[in-house]
């Protein structure tokens, strides 16, 4: 990378860390506890003033241009005042990736998101995609006009708040090939279900998204067969990455709020910091974050060394930081003793934001599974 | 292996029978030498297991939810069920109106009221904090007094709710470690009056805080000599000065109530005063010495409930075309689980079983406690003229001198080495199951109506309260190293006293 590239990445985070601090942070405990989808579309708006949701737009589409790695700090930076709220950009983030590949004759959809962009502002955009817990599963038929989906997305993040959905759905065809639309949200043979009432990340909500005979044009397909898949491809590691970012954010922000606490409370007649088993709680927590912030970068790093066996996969980014995220919550609120216990401080409710993105796009264990499983279709 | 889709989850909430002997099959020796003795905690865990799946199971997440809404909400119809029930007086003798339960069948109403609700659990059964710090006291009129106060609040189904109040807000593991007592800086305070002590100062976190009708504290008398003079007394929470604070809001145990207390020149007579100064630490040692395992059960019993859920949902979710319990991944991780909650729980049992044998439990055993309870008459045995006899000078203190000789100070530490081994590894267990088992089952598990979220927001606290993990593993390491007192199996328990 070069020099101007760092200096102009610092300076994208450092006004990511303003907006959050200045913006996020004031809200996110009382959003917590009263969630109000006021407060969000509040902040997306003030976001445009940065330009922080056209992010990930590329230059062809007026955007900066930056890479995928650029959009995955401005989550870590506003995951550090609440993950719901980085889970908000990030589901959006990733459905324009996919807007991107739209080509300029292909989608007239695209061309009104981003004509809208030129004009106003960029309407938040969610993507649908399966998942092993998406049940019945999206299933896709072709016709000459265009596709027809039936089926459930489960537990969609936004879907109710986001004006665009980013839709993959795999063919019914050997090679796993997958199309990608852009459609409206009040597009026809589609409706939501009701809301979850998830332990974590309140500040956005989640609700199924229900296809019945939901007849899409051709128009609207950005991608499909290989092309779709290996976009698709390129959208879940990118996913996984900022799911990764936003993890690694919230575990920075816990690890500095346990810092902070243990220099200041005494037990044992000394500050508890200066107890070996809490230095060791605490030099355990940084390995992870730096472990993690290493993980999540190479997982956005295209250009990488080759060293034999390590994948960079996102999905094991995101197993991993979200791991490494509950774990140093965990030792942030135990650090804290009852206080951390207590709505107030704030740990807690990392804790259970940590416990969702954990969980959000699959199940880590399985996703270990499947990555040794697709390994040896390949071979 | 494929299982059938009505699997039946063989403990717990979802299945009637009881396990005791099935899960722990080396107590059937113990049952063949005191058959009584397991009889009695199979009944125990039949009556606890079915209150648990009838009345607990199906109204703890509607009390979460309200209790997150609102922190002041109490359910007072469960508390009735359990209050005619006998629920929360179980240990207090059958002749004095209790249900006579040893610290076994304690300890298994504990493991299954925390698989359905820590929380509920916690105002149902640890509610008997006063009769604990009662017998750990242990002056014949007070223990008399204790009881009949709680039998007859029973009988009146009136709520008779107890604080334990240790710890403040300076000082949390300070409050609760000889060592670091040494070094305490208080937030409350004694002041030696006529006739009493006049306190002032505030004690955080409290279980039942604003429920409270008594409150347990330990209080110095001398804030530079914390330790030296540490005391122990008993206050009405309708003291004058005495008041609690707002109920928490925190991330789980919801239904639990936890608040402030303020001391403000409240006074505190001299019969009030349960541990003279010096000997405060002593009385918390003492309570931590029995409730430290029982905590670990309760963390045990909620990674057991979480389980049982986490079980049920895999039986019932589809993915595509299975369902989620047929991934054999998912079955050893389950395996795994089952397994340490297994090995947890013969620990819990073994010192429960160990709290009978050797600790405050083993009086009810002994000649003079049962010729008592066998000679005496209910109505005497409940009445204020026995309290006032035994009220006399002498008498008092005999119960005190005859504890002191069966729970050696030497004793409690042991008893805080075992309670903090199943302590450590019943929390730890709850918060490493209740995390893993939504990692088996994804997003949608963890939605409100499924309760696994509840347990797992429910565990984290396990591992602060009661002395944190770390202070509990200071307490196994330094005691494993230097025990101290003479082996258990030196005391000869009964003969002892006889
Ligand atoms: C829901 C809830 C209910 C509670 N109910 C009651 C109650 O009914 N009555 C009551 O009296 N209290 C109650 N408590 C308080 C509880 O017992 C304390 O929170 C606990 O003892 C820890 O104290 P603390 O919070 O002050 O943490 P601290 O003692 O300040 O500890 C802070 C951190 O330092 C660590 N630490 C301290 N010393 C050492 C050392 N030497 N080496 C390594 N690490 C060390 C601790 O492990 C912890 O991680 C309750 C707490 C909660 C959250």
């Amino acid at each position: 990378m070069t020099e101007d590239r760092i200096k102009e990445y610092n300076e994208i985070l450092s006004e990511c860390r303003r907006f959050a601090r200045n913006e996020i942070k004031p809200g996110s405990l009382e959003e917590d506890l009263n969630p109000d989808a006021g407060w969000i579309l509040g902040l997306w708006q003030k976001s445009h003033k940065l330009d922080i949701p056209g992010l990930m737009l590329p230059e062809k589409f007026n955007g900066p241009g930056y890479p995928e790695i650029c959009s995955a700090y401005a989550l870590d930076a506003m995951a550090m005042e609440c993950a719901g709220v980085a889970s908000f950009f990030a589901h959006h983030f990733a459905a324009c990736l996919a807007m991107s590949h739209a080509n300029d004759e292909k989608s007239e959809i695209v061309h009104r998101v981003l004509n809208r962009r030129r004009s106003t502002t960029l309407p938040v955009a969610t993507v649908i995609f399966p998942n092993d817990s998406n049940d019945p599963a999206l299933s896709l038929h072709k016709e000459t006009e265009g596709l027809v989906i039936n089926g459930k997305s489960s537990l969609t993040a936004n879907p109710d708040l986001s004006e665009i959905y980013c839709i993959f759905i795999q063919e019914d065809l050997p090679g796993h090939h997958v199309s990608c639309a852009i459609i409206d949200k009040s597009h026809p043979g589609i409706r939501l279900g009701e809301k979850a009432s998830l332990s974590g990340l309140k500040a956005i909500c989640f609700q199924d998204v229900i296809f019945d005979q939901a007849k899409i044009s051709n128009d609207a397909v950005v991608a499909a067969g290989e092309e779709g898949k290996s976009l698709f491809d390129r959208f879940l590691n990118v996913y996984y990455g900022f799911v990764a970012a936003i993890a690694m954010g919230t575990a920075r922000t816990a690890f500095a709020k346990a810092l902070a606490y243990a220099k200041d409370r005494y037990q044992f007649g000394k500050k508890i910091i200066l107890h070996q088993e809490i230095q060791r709680m605490l030099g355990s927590m940084r390995m992870k974050i730096d472990m993690g912030t290493a993980g999540y970068i190479q997982a956005f790093t295209a250009n990488r060394v080759n060293l034999p066996g390590v994948s960079a996969d996102g999905r094991l980014a995101k197993a991993f930081c979200t791991q490494a995220a509950l774990e140093i919550v965990f030792d942030a609120i135990q650090i804290h003793g009852g206080y951390g216990y207590m709505n107030e401080y704030g740990l807690e409710k990392i804790m259970r934001d940590v416990k969702i993105l954990q969980l959000l796009g699959g199940r880590n264990p399985y996703h270990h599974i499947q990555i040794i499983a697709e390994e040896l279709k390949n071979d | 292996m494929n299982h059938k889709s009505d699997v039946s989850i063989p403990f717990g909430l979802y299945s009637k029978a009881p396990d005791l002997i099935e899960s722990m099959p080396g107590l059937g020796k113990l049952k063949n030498a005191c058959p009584k003795y397991i009889q009695r905690a199979e009944q125990a865990q039949v009556l606890a297991r079915q209150f648990a799946r009838d009345e607990l199971y199906p109204r703890v997440l509607d009390i979460d939810a309200k209790c997150a809404k609102d922190p002041e909400y109490f359910d007072w119809e469960l508390w009735e069920k359990a209050n005619s029930l006998k629920l929360n007086i179980a240990p207090i003798p059958e002749k004095m109106g209790g249900l006579g339960w040893s610290a076994l069948d304690n300890a298994l109403m504990v493991e299954e009221f925390t698989s359905a609700c820590m929380g509920c659990a916690s105002n149902i059964s640890f509610n008997t904090f006063g009769l604990l710090g009662a017998m750990v006291e242990c002056r014949t009129d007070t223990v008399l007094k204790i009881i009949r106060m709680m039998v007859e609040a029973q009988r009146l189904k009136k709520p008779v709710f107890w604080s334990w109040a240790i710890t403040e807000p300076s000082a949390g593991t300070d409050a609760e470690d000889g060592d670091a007592m040494t070094t305490m800086r208080p937030s409350s305070h004694a002041q030696r009056v006529a006739g009493g002590y006049r306190i002032n100062g505030v004690k955080c976190f409290i279980t039942n805080g604003g429920l409270a009708n008594y409150v347990i504290a330990t209080i110095p008398t001398d804030v530079a000599c914390p330790k030296e003079s540490m005391a122990t007394f008993f206050i009405p929470s309708d003291s004058s000065g005495f008041s609690a604070g707002r109920v928490e809001r925190k991330c789980g145990q919801k239904a639990s109530q936890t608040a402030e207390l303020f001391f403000k020149d409240v006074f505190v007579p001299d019969e009030n005063v349960w541990e003279p100064p010096g000997r405060g630490l002593r009385h918390t040692r003492e309570i931590l010495s029995i409730t430290r395992g029982f905590i670990g059960i309760g963390g045990l019993g909620i990674a057991r409930g979480a389980v049982e859920r986490g079980l049920r949902y895999a039986c019932e979710k589809k993915i595509h075309d299975h369902r989620l319990i047929d991934e054999t991944w998912v079955q050893m991780a389950f395996a795994d689980m089952i397994k340490d909650i297994m090995t947890v729980r013969l620990a819990g049992i073994n010192f429960a079983i160990a709290l009978d044998t050797y600790h405050v439990w083993k009086m009810f055993d002994t000649l003079p406690v049962k010729a008592g309870l066998e000679l005496l008459p209910e109505k005497l045995l409940l009445s204020r003229s026995l309290e006032g006899l035994a009220s006399k000078k002498f008498l008092r203190s005999i119960g005190n001198r005859f504890k002191n000789r069966l729970v050696s100070d030497g004793l409690i530490e042991k008893f805080v080495y075992y309670g903090s081994i199943v302590k450590v590894a019943g929390t730890d267990l709850a918060v490493r199951i209740t995390s893993a088992v939504p990692d088996l089952l994804g997003l949608e598990s963890m939605s409100h109506k499924y309760g696994i979220e509840k347990s797992f927001r429910d565990a984290k606290v396990t591992q602060i309260y009661e002395g944190t993990n770390q202070a509990n593993r200071i307490d196994i390491f330094n005691h494993f190293l230097n025990p101290g007192d003479q082996a258990i199996d030196d005391r000869r328990p009964h003969q002892r006293i006889q």
